[in-house]
Order: structure tokens, then sequence, then C-alpha cells
């Protein structure tokens, strides 16, 4: 079971349609506080989640690769700031979901449904 | 049916592959073209030496106001959450050894001085991080830039094993690739948002030499007041308010 974060699947030799989408979704508060960086990968669902706290003038940028709605929806209940940015929180938790979903596609559906 | 027994750090590290296994990762990181590559990168190396999690962070002074944690994560990032939360980069015993040394070590040598230092350890512990080996990974030219491969296990003792050089050998060559990709990235994101030209970049070049306006001016054949205006603009596409915040924004980010 501790393993499990170690479990982060080796990117695929052959590109998939997510490759297409490189730079990603960026969600932004209105403050400019706080900024989520949300790119689907070979490997999953990479998230940044980058927060400025003025109270102890400091910047922590976190980033993590999520190959599972569960552990990707534990992660966002676990996190406070979903209190003081509700709505960049509710894109979050949308926009992470919908990468993911298209994440676990079964390759073949690529095919199915091109890009463009 | 068997039990599967987990096996020791001597015991992978005899494998005849094992450091070139991790001299190949190493290798790989240079080459990653995202975040996400390096996670994986990340989670491989810990898996090779049987460790259960890792993390690799770092630190830089971003200007005047504010310092930067960067943080990724190859083990639960809930704990990134809470390490966020209790504030605890500032009274993290790992960092501050990073800060002041370059020698491997393991976390139990290190002292918690503080309540609070205990309380790093403790939510690190809970995390996966029961033992780790801290691997400092430091800029030259004592700019404030740092960083730090943490590999933790589960197991109290895991790293308490003679053949541990072997690690820590490989986690070295590891922590300093991780940084230096970290740093490329961080480079390229500030000439892409601050928008810096090739002019710029000399100019900051001629501020790091100690050069005055008016042998700047001689230098690129204008006149000095041409100079203090760029500096005006420069400065803005920075956000600081000095020349000398500028050239130590520039060279925090590798860009001189």
């Amino acid at each position: 079971m501790a393993r499990d974060w170690l479990s982060v699947k080796k990117p695929k030799p052959n590109p998939t349609s997510a490759d297409a989408n490189k730079d990603g979704i960026v969600l932004r508060s209105d403050d400019g506080r706080l900024f989520y960086w949300l790119r689907a990968t070979r490997a999953g669902l990479w998230v940044q989640r980058d927060r400025w706290r003025h109270d102890s003038r400091a910047r922590l940028v976190q980033s993590h690769v999520f190959c599972s709605n569960a552990a990707f929806a534990r992660w966002c209940d676990a996190d406070t700031v979903r209190f003081d940015y509700p709505i960049v929180f509710s894109k979050l938790q949308r926009e992470g979901r919908a990468l993911l979903n298209g994440h676990e596609r079964p390759t073949n559906a690529a095919a199915d449904h091109p890009a463009g | 049916m068997a039990m599967s027994v987990r096996p020791t750090l001597q015991q992978i590290t005899q494998q005849a592959d094992f450091l070139p296994d991790l001299a190949v990762i190493a290798e790989r990181v240079t080459q990653a073209s995202d975040s996400s590559e390096v996670t994986a990168l990340l989670a491989e190396a810990a898996c090779l030496a049987g460790a259960d999690v890792a993390a690799f962070a770092s630190f830089m002074q971003d200007d005047e106001f504010y310092e930067s944690y960067r943080v990724i994560l190859a083990c639960d990032p809930l704990w990134c959450l809470a390490y966020e939360n209790d504030a605890c980069y500032m009274h993290d015993p790992w960092l501050t050894y990073a800060r002041h040394h370059s020698e491997p070590v393991l976390a139990h040598r290190l002292p918690a001085r503080t309540n609070k230092e205990i309380d790093v350890r403790a939510l690190a512990s809970e995390f996966g991080f029961v033992s780790a080996l801290i691997v400092p990974s430091q800029a030259p030219h004592g700019l404030t830039r740092l960083g730090a491969l943490c590999i933790g296990s589960r197991e109290p003792d895991y790293f308490d094993d003679p053949s541990l050089w072997k690690l820590t050998f490989g986690a070295t060559a590891l922590a300093m690739r991780l940084h230096e990709w970290e740093v490329a990235q961080l480079r390229s994101e500030l000439l892409q948002t601050a928008s810096l030209t090739p002019d710029d970049l000399t100019l900051l070049r001629h501020q790091l030499a100690g050069h005055k306006s008016k042998e700047v001016a001689r230098a690129i054949n204008t006149t000095a007041m041409a100079v203090d205006s760029h500096w005006q603009r420069l400065n803005s596409k920075l956000g600081v308010t000095s020349r000398l915040a500028a050239v130590r924004r520039a060279a925090e980010y590798g860009l001189i």
C-alpha cells in the first residue's frame, strides 16, 4: 500500500492526444494568490498548485501526478483553500475530473474521437 | 502461500545494475520535458532504491519580499498540503540542513531543536518518511537557491546499512540533475513571463560585472540616458525596484 505513491505510470512511448494540449489549463484566484496548472499527461493528471502566502511571505509550489479520480478527489477534499476560494476550487475539481476521465479512456478511444 | 519478504538496502545495492540504473534515471531527468516526467523518474528512483516515498524540494529567495519553495512529490500529496498549512518551511530541520551542508545525511541524525521542528519531523514520518536520506544540492556563487532530495522509507532503520554509500553516491547525482532541471524550468519561466530580450540580458551582465551606465553606454554604443531608461523598463519587467535586485533575480533564476 505504501508504494502506491511510487506507481506513477511510465510515459508510453507513443504520444496520445492528451499531449497535444501541452500547456494545459491555468486557474487563478482574483487576488492572484492561488494558481493551479493542470495538464493531462501520459502518466496521469499533472497538477501544479502555486500559493502565495502574505502572512509568512512565502510562495509554495507543489506538483504531483494523479493516476486516478479517487486520489485526485481525496487531495481536493483535504485542501483547506477550498473554503477561501470556492469558485477556483470548483473549477479545479471539474477540470481535473474531465482531464482524468479523458486520460483513463482506453487508448483506442482517441482514434474514435480525433482531436481538432 | 509464502509471504514476500522485502529486500534490504544491502540486497538492493548489491545488484550489479543498481548504480548504472540510477545513473540512467539521473540522466533522463535532464531530458524530461515536463514536471510529470520528472515526478515519474523520481518515483522510479525511489522504487529502485527500495524506498517508499520521495520528494525533491527546492528553495529560493524570489525577491526582496518573497521566499519560494517548490516541491515535486512522489509521495502522498496530502503531506505537502499539511506542510503548507502549518508553514512547516519556516521550521524544517531538513531544509535548514540543506542550507548549510552539501553532504547527504540520514534524517534521524539531524537534531530537532524546537517543538515546531519536532512537529515537522513527525508530519514527514506520518506520510511515509519514517526514516529518510536527505541529499542537498546547492547553487554556486553564494546564491540562495538550493535543493534537497528526500528519499524515505516506512521502516525506521532501512537506510542504516553499510551499503548506504552506494545509494548516497547515486542519489547525489540524481539530486544535482533534479536541481539543474528545476533551474532550467525557472529560467524558461522567467524569460517567458518577463519577455526578456537579448539586450536585457546584456544589460544584466554588465551590471553583474559592476559597470556603470556610462561604461555600458560606451560598450554598446549608446548614451547613458538611454541605458538608464532601459534599466527602468527592465526593472519593471522583472518586478523589482533596483538594478541590484534585478541582477540578483536573474542570477537566482540562472539567467546570468
